[in-house]
This record gives C-alpha cells, sequence and structure tokens, in this order.
C-alpha cells in the first residue's frame, strides 16, 4: 500500500480486498439477512472501492468507507426487495465451538430465529444494532456512520434490543 | 417477559452503558422482571456477537468474482474507448473525402423582373406642433436628383444629339445647387418650348 504525494491511495486493489473482506462480507451477511444477498452487497462495495480509490485519502479512511458504503448498499438492496426473504443461514455457523450435534442443532435454531428476528427490525434499527453489536462500533461511530444524533442511536439500539427480545422469547443459545 | 415496571428502556440501554446509572442500578436491585430482562439481553448481545462464518472457500470465491468484475469493468472501459476513437476516425475519413469529390452544383435561372425604381422610404415631416406629427407616405416624393438621372435616361446628352430637322436639342444648365437643375428644350429651329 503507497500513499501519494498527493496523499491518495495508490494500494493493491487485490490486497485491500483481501484485508477487508471478511468484515464486508460479515456485515453485509448480517444486514441483508442471506448469505447470497450478503455476497452481492459486498461484491457492489468492493465495485464502489475500486471506483474511488483514488478520493480515498490514507489507509485508516479505507474501513469506515467501507462500513458506509455497505451500509447503503444494504439499504438499497432491502428497498429493491421490499419483502426480505428470510432465507436460513446454513452455511453460516455461530463461533460457539460447539461439537455435541444436538448443541449445533440448537445453535443452529438460534441462528435461524436471530436472522429472521432481525429481518423484522426496522432498517435503521437492525442496522445500528448490527453496528454496534457485530462491528463493535461505539454509539458515536455509529451516529457517525448512519449520519444520525447520538442519542438517537443510543433509543434506536435500546428499542431495537427489546424487539429482538420479543422476537426471540424462548430461545436460548 | 416484558416488566411491567417501565424501566424496560432505561435497562436496555443499560446494556450498552458500562457505567449504569445510579438509579437503573438501585432499581434492578428490587425488581425480578428486569433482572430477568437484562440476562435476556445480555444473551441476546452474545449472540449478536457471534460473527457469521465466512469460510476461506466463500472468501476464495468471493474475492475472483470482484476481481473478475472490476476486470470486466476495466475491459469495458477499454472497448468504449477503442470505439470512441473508432468513429471519431471514420468520421474524419467521411468528411475528407467528402471535401475532395467535386461540387455539381445547380444554380436556377433568374426570373426576368423589370427594374423598377423604388419609392423612397416615407418621410416624416416636421409639424409645426410637435404633438401632430402626419406620416406621409404616398405619393412617393422624388428628389430633383433622381429626376435628372430618369430624364436623362429619356434624353440623349446634348453633346450626343444629333441635329436633325426633327431631332430636341438640349440645353441644360446647372446651378451651383446640385438640387437645381435649369431644362431648355428647343426644336431644330431653334424655338425653346416652354
Amino acid at each position: 500500500m503507497l500513499i501519494t504525494d498527493s496523499g491518495s491511495l495508490s494500494m493493491d486493489f487485490e490486497s485491500l480486498v483481501r484485508q477487508h473482506e471478511v468484515r464486508v462480507l460479515r456485515l453485509t451477511i448480517r444486514l441483508t439477512g442471506n448469505h447470497a444477498d450478503g455476497q452481492d452487497a459486498a461484491q457492489e462495495v468492493f465495485l464502489r472501492l475500486h471506483q474511488n480509490l483514488s478520493r480515498l485519502h490514507g489507509p485508516e479512511a479505507v474501513l469506515p468507507w467501507l462500513r458506509r458504503v455497505a451500509v447503503n448498499v444494504c439499504f438499497d438492496l432491502g428497498r429493491r426487495a421490499r419483502s426480505r426473504p428470510v432465507v436460513p443461514l446454513d452455511s453460516l455457523t455461530l463461533a460457539t465451538g460447539e461439537s455435541d450435534p444436538e448443541a449445533q442443532a440448537f445453535t443452529k435454531e438460534s441462528r435461524d430465529q436471530l436472522q429472521r428476528a432481525l429481518a423484522q427490525l426496522g432498517e435503521r434499527e437492525r442496522t445500528a444494532l448490527v453496528l454496534r453489536e457485530l462491528e463493535g462500533l461505539s454509539t458515536a461511530e455509529v451516529a457517525e456512520t448512519l449520519g444520525t444524533a447520538e442519542s438517537t442511536i443510543r433509543v434506536q439500539i435500546a428499542r431495537a434490543r427489546l424487539k429482538l427480545r420479543e422476537l426471540l422469547k424462548g430461545v436460548t443459545v | 417477559m416484558t416488566p411491567e415496571c417501565g424501566w424496560a428502556e432505561r435497562v436496555a440501554l443499560a446494556v450498552d452503558d458500562r457505567l449504569v446509572a445510579v438509579e437503573v442500578r438501585q432499581h434492578l436491585e428490587s425488581c425480578l422482571d428486569c433482572q430477568s430482562l437484562l440476562a435476556e439481553l445480555q444473551v441476546d448481545q452474545t449472540l449478536l456477537q457471534s460473527p457469521p462464518d465466512v469460510s476461506e472457500d466463500l472468501r476464495a470465491n468471493f474475492r475472483l468474482r470482484v476481481l473478475a468484475a472490476t476486470s470486466n469493468s476495466r475491459r469495458w472501459w477499454f472497448a468504449g474507448a477503442v470505439a470512441a476513437s473508432l468513429v471519431v476516425c471514420l468520421a474524419g475519413i467521411t468528411v475528407q473525402a467528402l471535401r475532395t469529390l467535386p461540387v455539381i452544383s445547380y444554380v436556377p435561372p433568374r426570373p426576368q423582373v423589370a427594374n423598377v425604381v423604388s419609392p423612397p422610404a416615407p418621410v416624416d415631416l416636421p409639424m409645426p406642433s410637435s404633438s401632430a406629427r402626419i406620416s406621409r407616405s404616398s405619393p412617393p416624393a422624388v428628389s430633383a436628383g433622381e429626376l435628372m438621372n430618369q430624364l436623362a435616361t429619356l434624353l440623349q446628352p446634348p453633346s450626343q444629339a444629333t441635329a436633325t430637322s426633327d431631332a430636341v436639342v438640349v440645353l441644360t444648365t446647372t446651378t451651383s445647387d446640385p438640387e437645381v437643375i435649369i431644362i431648355l428644350l428647343a426644336d431644330s429651329e431653334g424655338v425653346f418650348n416652354d
């Protein structure tokens, strides 16, 4: 990765994809609610990165930029497909390290329940909660990514937690 | 179950806050429903924090997709640039070829139109009253100079006049004023007409 005189990034695109693909894929899969859409969204994110690479200043700007674009792409996808498809995420496994088949089946059920519950949340509530928990962003960072006031984000996340709890009643990990 | 106490949202906010407000902590100590809710929310938090697994195969396939797509996009840009260049070149060649071709032009015959002395534009004459202005469009005013020109075309000049018995001898006397010309017409016997 190089930084040119003008401060713009001149780096190997493939190395950028390698560096950020996992985070972007996890985020888009979680936000879109299914694997296929998640990959499509992540691909769109990297295509946009490819087109805008020269505009990014400094390597530290890449990840926040990717996150913002990922959120926007997932919003767009959600608007296009109003009825969000809820597909069991067979290919995804929670990092629980369970080896017991019964426990794995139970975890898979939890996973599906979580994904269905997330899909029923409002777009912004879901995104705020996912950015907070999956990406581990602070409330301020979530607010910056979504372009909303921090206090609004705090309330949105709290309400999203309560709604999710209602939807996940009886489900345990 | 959702607590009936009305503290649910504040308890949900407390999941994020490491520094839980004193009043929330005090409430949690006394409300079993809220304690239960907080525990459930923390379980959900664990579930949410568990990232979807992205296998190595998936990553490799995804990377191939992205790189192929960007390479395709580069290829399309290149193809577009080549096509645009070709169009410009073809247009240039066509224009050049059209310029070198012999030009065959057709000029339609001119219609025979009698020479008509067009009347001069109407003249606004100064009137005594500035408010009363009358535009005079007819009859056309002909200046003395123009009258002389017309007469000169009708009559031969004196120098070229032949002295026949019926010939009219024209004697003109010009004055210093170009607008005033005295014309004297005389017959072959020298009799002047008025």
